[in-house]
């Protein structure tokens, strides 16, 4: 059944690009202003980098509020928008933890893969030494790769666990409804 | 296996005053055996999308009970009757009930994708059915680019995709011109040969094959019973 729910939610991703797209990128987003952050917090230690660390934390920051808000915001009205198709999987015999699953698979493959690619955009800019900081490009041949996977993942995780939650939470109260309300609540 | 309905009540409280009430079902009773034939007709309002509604366990009566085997419809909570309904159940709704997102293809598929098939053995069968119907050119077609009969049509091809023991069909052929109701009404004699219950609301008499059993419906009461031969 895991194949099923599978091609389930790549269907879905695929029908609906506009918000997939919109999901990918800001996972994307909050990956990389979490991973940044974090690497700067590691990696510039050194005295005379105070005043670059400080203006690069307040733009890292910011980018990684205003990104997790509006993947919250993004997946709020997608989960809303589909109260209809909910109440037609509910018809014909969904139970409620279907769909729950169903959309954390969804939510699973766009932020899981949105989240590692602007990981890995983020080491590829460092290592080509496109993105240049002093002193990172040396740090980070220093980090151990451990290291390293366990900072991007905290970062893949957290852009994973703002999908789920934000749409778990909002269909626990749509699908609280029977399916007569649920129906009715399409017009 | 046998559906049995007693003395089902649906009671909606009116959508323009709270006060008064509506019965759309008063105290029907009736058994659906698989491998069975039963038409419902009556005027519209009378009751049949109600009662096929709560035969089909996707809404509760207010009074009487539905039963199957030891499922009673009232007393079972939403998993159990979820699960019911996805085993046993099919049901054509009368109004468009398609997901718009998805195509024609996966509409017909996905509901039935939760458990029990294997999602390869899905898509074959959606395809050998869709080909049946004269449907294979709109399979990767949106739900609104469809008529109101193709989209009639897909929604019966998703009610039967598992070919479920009991079907429930809202007036599925009073969108249809002859031919794809011919098609329609053979497909549910097929799977009705096959052990299938199938079970069908019409605004009139419907000519489906012997042996079937015809009610007529009017303000949510059952006022004549022809029996269809013997079985
Ligand atoms: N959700 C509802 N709320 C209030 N009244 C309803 C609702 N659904 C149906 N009714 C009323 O119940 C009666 C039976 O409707 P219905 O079962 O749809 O009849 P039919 O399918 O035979 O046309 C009608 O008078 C209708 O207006
Ligand atoms: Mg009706």
């Amino acid at each position: 059944m895991l194949l099923n729910m599978i091609w389930l939610s790549l269907v879905n991703i695929k029908r609906r690009t506009l918000f997939s797209v919109l999901l990918f990128a800001m996972a994307f987003l909050v990956a990389c202003s979490l991973f940044l952050a974090n690497l700067t917090h590691k990696l510039l230690s050194l005295p005379d980098t105070v005043e670059f660390r400080q203006f690069f934390y307040t733009v890292l920051y910011s980018v990684l509020a205003v990104s997790a808000l509006m993947l919250s915001a993004i997946s709020a009205v997608s989960t809303n928008l589909r109260r209809e198709e909910y109440a037609i999987l509910r018809t014909f015999g969904a139970q409620r933890s279907d769909i729950f699953l169903l959309a954390v698979f969804e939510s699973f493959f766009l932020c899981f893969f949105g989240a590692l690619s602007g990981i890995l955009l983020v080491m590829l800019l460092i290592l080509t030494k496109a993105l240049y900081i002093p002193y990172f490009f040396e740090g980070i041949m220093r980090v151990s790769l451990y290291r390293l996977i366990g900072i991007g993942g905290q970062a893949v995780l957290l852009s994973v666990l703002i999908e789920v939650a934000v749409s778990a939470v909002l269909l626990f109260l749509i699908l609280r409804k029977d399916i007569l309300e649920l129906e009715r609540g399409r017009l | 296996m046998t559906i049995k309905a007693q003395s089902v009540s649906k009671r909606y409280r009116s959508p323009v005053s709270k006060a008064s009430v509506i019965d759309a079902v008063a105290g029907i009773s009736l058994d659906i055996n698989v491998g069975s034939s039963t038409v419902i007709y009556g005027p519209t309002g009378s009751g049949k999308t109600t009662l096929l509604r709560m035969l089909s366990g996707i809404s509760k009566p207010t009074s009487g009970e539905i039963i199957f085997h030891t499922l009673h419809y009232t007393e079972t909570g939403d998993r159990k009757l979820s699960s019911f309904r996805e085993r046993y159940i099919g049901y054509v709704p009368q109004r468009s009930m398609l997901i718009k997102d998805l195509s024609v293809f996966e509409n017909v598929i996905s509901p039935n994708a939760f458990r029990q098939r294997h999602i390869r053995s899905l898509k074959s069968a959606a395809r050998t059915l869709l080909e049946r119907l004269n449907l294979e050119d709109t399979a990767q077609r949106k739900p609104d680019t469809l008529s109101g009969g193709e989209s009639r049509m897909v929604m019966i091809a998703r009610a039967i995709l598992t070919r479920p023991a009991f079907l429930f069909a809202d007036e599925p052929v009073s969108e249809l011109d002859d031919d794809s109701a011919k098609l329609v009404l053979d497909l549910f004699s097929e799977l009705k040969r096959d052990g299938s219950a199938i079970f069908i609301a019409s605004h009139e008499p419907l000519a489906f094959g012997g042996n079937t059993d015809l009610y007529a419906i009017k303000n949510g009461r059952i006022t004549e019973h022809t029996r269809g031969g013997h079985r």
